[in-house]
């Protein structure tokens, strides 16, 4: 498996329409290929009015102590981001170009700030499954994340993320 | 920030017009350090040498549903056609791989300098829905 690399200088020369030499496409050329990964936590981050080092109050009225300094807290704004049960079944759609690499899909999604942490609610938190109409690439992000691979379901992600993909 | 076109083209995509078919997908890099403006049309001094590897590419899209954002990453790999160094202050987001509309266009958060071919910069612009 191809482990995700750094910015800096690549290990072949791209051609002109910018692939690998060497490397499979992940998908036929004219489509992109969908990946989806679902969210570990279905949790979201809601910013609310707080007093840092007091307590807050979520939607649900938990009381959850806010540290001062906190990762979460912008103490000049008076306000503090609470992780608080998202509705539904959170997951994250990316939508490869056509002709991507494996590796290089494989990187894109798993890079520091990269797809998936760029989007993800909780920071540092790995999928808890994962999806893709290329069987391949799906296989590697769940051997890297650790989780399990499951169908893509198009009716769910025709749902989720509308007609766009 | 999103230019005057871009927020139109945005309206016509969201109301269905005819127009509606196009979509904001492609990256392009410039070396012009200048603050982006609401009515810039195109990105001043684009990369665009022939069969570069700097030039505009199809960005790969990320959503998490039920957010407001959406990211939008590429990764340009310098290639011999490329005239180097060249430091990387901006991009643009196109509606098409020639020409089309900017609808984003975006200062770096950091400069990025490419010396050599097979030097890369990763760029993600994170698009926040309001």
């Amino acid at each position: 498996m191809t482990g995700p690399h750094p910015a800096g200088r690549a290990r072949g020369e791209a051609d002109p329409d910018g692939h690998r030499p060497g490397a499979p496409a992940v998908e036929a050329p004219g489509r992109a290929t969908r990946v989806v990964l679902g969210n570990r936590d279905a949790r979201s981050l809601v910013t609310v009015a707080a007093e840092v080092g007091r307590a807050a109050h979520d939607d649900d009225g938990d009381d959850r102590y806010v540290p001062a300094g906190g990762e979460f807290a912008d103490e000049a704004a008076g306000t503090v981001q609470l992780s608080t049960p998202a509705p539904g079944r959170l997951a994250t759609l990316v939508l490869l170009p056509d002709g991507t690499r494996l590796g290089e899909a494989f990187t894109t999604v798993t890079a520091p700030g990269g797809a998936w942490a760029a989007n993800v609610h909780t920071p540092g938190a790995s999928p808890a499954w994962v999806a893709s109409d290329n069987g391949s690439l799906a296989a590697l992000l769940a051997e890297h994340y650790g989780c399990e691979v499951r169908e893509l379901d198009e009716a769910e992600v025709a749902t989720t993320f509308g007609a766009a993909t | 920030m999103r230019t005057t076109v871009g927020t139109d083209f945005a309206a016509a995509q969201l109301a269905g017009a005819a127009s509606a078919t196009a979509v904001a997908k492609w990256m392009a890099l410039t070396a012009n350090a200048t603050a982006p403006a609401a009515g810039d049309t195109t990105l001043t001094a684009e990369i665009a040498t022939a069969s570069g590897g700097l030039v505009r590419a199809v960005a790969t899209y990320a959503h998490t549903g039920g957010t407001n954002t959406y990211t939008l990453s590429n990764t340009f790999t310098a290639n011999a056609n490329d005239t180097l160094p060249v430091t990387v202050a901006k991009i643009g987001v196109f509606t098409a791989t020639s020409s089309g509309t900017l609808v984003f266009e975006t200062l770096l958060s950091a400069t990025a300098t490419l010396t050599a071919s097979g030097d890369q910069v990763t760029v993600t612009q994170t698009v926040t829905l309001t």
